[in-house]
């Protein structure tokens, strides 16, 4: 061992190196890795051995030929799961092995899915390079209640205006370039020609991510000729004051701004001058939303306003800069004592966790310090055999889980968890009658319960393609299999939509058992519906 | 002639404040290198009391020229900026731009601002064995002086392409160094990073320094990557000492790296897929149990 191990325990009891004992009768895996898309073998990838007990986990280097070998392996289940630059890192569908005692299990096949590249060139009307301009991978992520583009990968043109974004996972991809934030100028500033700035662009070179042309970037693809030619455009003004908390000359912040389509980043942000006035410049025409961060205040806020800019500049905005918000509320367990409830109650605003509180041992807690706005809550780390059976915010139930927070309120949230939940088991079998190994089944509520995170439940079929779900709170169901995640996609109602014809509905009472037999729909039909999206 | 008295009687009442003539401000941007005239730049006057007077700004055109007109006469600081130069006009690094003053209806017409160009590095990163690593972080690192103790700071950083390669840009002249940081992943566990300096050293003391003249571009700076296996380490335990109840053992390396163990410890503890060097390893107990 080649590793100077130092225990600096913070409490040590006769803690000592030994060597260690021998297994009894170990056996031994050897395999390859190789390429999913070319079946080649892959060198130099770390292979991962892990079992139910991690004393006999094990890593190896595959070698030149993309062969590796792990020896003394106590008998047991293992998975196999391999990891190498320039191929996706998943262990989503990892390689099963048993291992006997004194059997040398040969030739397993780990495969792993190599990543893409795409290279391009960002330059301006007269094919000069727009240095440092960020070029952006975009994807649609289907959520439980909408969609939304993720930033899947991104790039910085160099001083010749070529990007190069590595490490790509196949998907259907948009790509946005932004040129560099306009340098900041003097608050009053005279310019000899009409101010000029580059929009928001998207491949090919269109204004909005609606009319972008989609890309499919198979696995291990090398797209080059990605290249962009944006034109200068008339460039306006934003100007306006801060009021609220503070007002005119007091406010310390910066004010940025964002279009309101696409990947919604901020183009462009000021530090609020002396007077407490804004000047934002550069912007296109276009709709933008515009957000002010206090400064010195923990919580900041961040109140979105949207204007619209039209070939002039837009004077007089007023952004109003509301005090930050505290909710809070109980947490109960029906028919019981509040017992040291190890839960935690997070707010998130467009998708972002913004705040999250745990209760005390009587069942209250307090976030404190948050922007008013609309958020969703989530309710999580509950243990096991309780579920979530009502969220109030005052006298009202709220099924979805959107708490309006947009105005200041004193009502309370009031979570109440029961431990009379029901359970959905079942098996599931491939198109072949076999069983479904290892395939994802999602249990997903009706409609008005698409925002809640709790009541969407996912398990893995066991070796002989069963599956149990415990703890779900009674209601009506749709059950599905699926052979693939795809990014996440089996989360949207909007993705499940066109196959609930192979799922089974299920209605759950408290402490009711509900049996399904599902087919499992496989990863070519589910690409194929997610294509049909945008 | 009442016409006239009127006429007289609001001459006399202007011109106690006497009219600025407003003045006009040329001149072209040039690289100071070679003395070409420089397209696209953004040239700023800027008023010395910019928080109320006006300031002005204008972008060269195609032969490098710009025009202000009808400018207040005053002080301006004189600011260019153009991608791929210094945005300092003149003088060294850190020195304030240069002012100009204008005069009433004076026309100012040659102005000369030159800008220094700035310069690249480039090169690939390679594996042990020579073959190219897309997608690790190279940055260029510079000593600089702060409160009288020498550090090394990052003044740029890019990623490598496709094909191992990278390119350093906008870099002032100096002596540089260059580190190559490779983050990989292991099956289990934290991703961790490997830093290497040009040319293939594990530390600054054993890095070779890169000159870079004003405006050079530099190219074959190839950065090899050490070798480094990956090794497990195990803890085991003696009997009677159980060990239910530590929290989060890590290893904790003298970069910062971190590896992290089971949350569940029995009677051993073991750690997969760590890079070679020395380590702390920490567990915490609840001693109330």
């Amino acid at each position: 061992m080649r590793i100077a191990a130092i225990f600096s325990a913070l409490a040590m009891f006769g803690i000592t190196l030994r060597a260690q004992p021998s297994a009894p009768k170990p056996g031994s895996v050897q395999g390859l890795v190789t390429s999913s898309v070319t079946g080649e073998p892959v060198k130099k990838a770390i292979v991962a051995l892990e079992g139910a007990q991690s004393q006999n986990n094990k890593t190896a280097t595959s070698d030149a030929m993309g062969r590796f070998q792990f020896d003394s392996v106590a008998p047991g289940l293992y998975y196999l799961s391999a990891a190498r630059d320039g191929f996706q890192a998943s262990n989503e569908k990892r390689t099963r092995v048993a291992v006997a005692e004194e059997q040398n299990v040969k030739d397993v096949v780990v495969k792993v899915v190599p990543l893409a590249s795409v290279i391009g060139h960002v330059l301006g009307e007269d094919g000069d390079p727009i240095v440092r301009a960020q070029v952006r991978v975009l994807q649609y992520y289907y959520g439980s209640v909408r969609k939304w583009t993720n930033t899947v990968g991104a790039s910085q043109a160099n001083d010749l205006g070529e990007f190069d974004v590595v490490d790509l996972p196949p998907g259907r991809y948009y790509f946005q370039v932004m040129a560099p934030s306009p340098r900041t100028v003097p608050p009053h500033t005279r310019w000899t020609h009409p101010e000029e700035a580059y929009a928001v662009t998207y491949y090919p070179n269109v204004r909005e991510l609606s009319q972008a042309t989609a890309t499919d970037v198979a696995a291990g693809a090398h797209l080059s000729n990605i290249d962009f030619h944006l034109g200068k455009m008339p460039a306006f003004h934003i100007r306006g004051t801060i009021s609220g908390v503070v007002s005119g000359a007091g406010a310390e912040g910066r004010v940025q701004v964002a279009p309101l389509s696409g990947s919604r980043e901020n183009i462009a942000g000021t530090a609020l001058q002396a007077d407490g006035t804004f000047d934002l410049r550069g912007l296109v025409s276009g709709a933008y939303s515009l957000s002010y961060l206090r400064f010195g205040v923990r919580g900041q806020s961040g109140i979105g306003q949207t204007i619209s800019v039209s070939d002039s500049d837009v004077n007089g905005v007023n952004l109003i800069d509301k005090p930050t918000i505290a909710i809070s509320g109980t947490v109960t367990v029906e028919g019981t004592q509040p017992n040291e409830l190890n839960i935690q109650i997070s707010i998130a605003a467009e998708r972002e966790m913004a705040a999250m509180g745990a209760p005390s041992a009587d069942g209250r807690f307090e976030i404190k310090d948050i922007p008013p706005q609309v958020y969703q809550v989530e309710v999580s780390n509950f243990r096991p055999g309780t579920y979530v059976k009502s969220i109030r915010f005052g006298d009202h139930e709220i099924p979805s889980g959107e708490l309006d927070l947009t105005e200041s309120t004193s009502a309370p949230l009031n979570i109440v968890l029961a431990e009379d939940g029901g359970e959905v088991d079942g098996n599931v079998q491939t198109a072949t009658s076999q069983p479904a190994v290892e395939t994802q089944v999602t249990l997903a509520p009706a409609e008005e319960y698409d925002g809640r995170s709790d009541l969407f439940k996912r398990v893995i079929t066991d070796a002989s393609g069963n599956f149990q779900i415990k703890d779900v709170a009674p209601g009506e169901y749709k059950v599905f299999a699926w052979e693939s995640d795809l990014e996440g996609s089996t989360r949207s109602a909007e993705f499940r939509k066109p196959f609930e014809s192979k799922s089974a509905g299920v209605t759950v009472g408290p402490k009711d058992k509900a049996s399904v037999q599902l087919t499992v729909i496989t990863a070519d039909d589910m690409a194929r519906e997610r294509s049909k999206l945008p | 002639m009442n016409w006239i008295l009127v006429a007289i009687a609001l001459l006399a009442q202007e011109a106690p404040v006497p009219v600025a003539v407003k003045a006009r401000v040329e001149g072209v941007v040039i690289n100071s290198l070679n003395g070409e005239t420089l397209r696209k730049a953004t040239v700023i006057l800027r008023a010395h009391d910019q928080n109320h007077a006006l300031s002005y700004a204008d972008e060269t055109d195609a032969s490098g020229h710009f025009s202000i007109d009808d400018v207040e006469p005053g002080e301006y600081a004189v600011l260019a900026e153009r991608a791929g130069f210094s945005s300092q006009s003149s003088g060294a690094t850190g020195a304030p731009p240069p002012d100009i003053k204008v005069e009433a209806g004076q026309q100012i017409k040659d102005l000369k601002i030159r800008l220094i160009p700035l310069g690249v590095i480039a090169g690939r990163v390679l594996d042990a064995d020579g073959e190219p690593v897309p997608g690790a972080r190279v940055s260029a690192e510079r000593y600089v002086y702060t409160a009288g103790k020498k550090e090394l700071r990052t003044v740029s950083q890019v990623q490598t392409g496709d094909k191992g390669e990278f390119r350093l840009f906008g870099l002032g002249a100096g002596t540089f160094f260059l580190m190559a940081t490779h983050g990989r992943f292991s099956p289990i566990g934290l991703p961790q990073s490997v830093s290497t300096f040009f040319p293939s050293a594990a530390d600054q003391a054993h890095a070779a320094p890169v000159e870079l003249r004003t405006g050079a571009q530099l190219q074959g700076f190839d950065i090899r990557l050490q070798s480094t296996g990956l090794y497990s380490v195990r803890f085991e335990f003696p009997e009677g000492h159980a060990l239910e109840g530590s929290l989060a053992p890590r290893l904790v390396g003298e970069q910062g790296t971190r590896y992290f163990g089971p949350m569940s410890v029995s009677n051993d503890l073991v750690f997969l897929g760590v890079s070679p060097g020395s380590y702390d390893a920490i567990m915490q107990f609840n001693m109330s149990r």
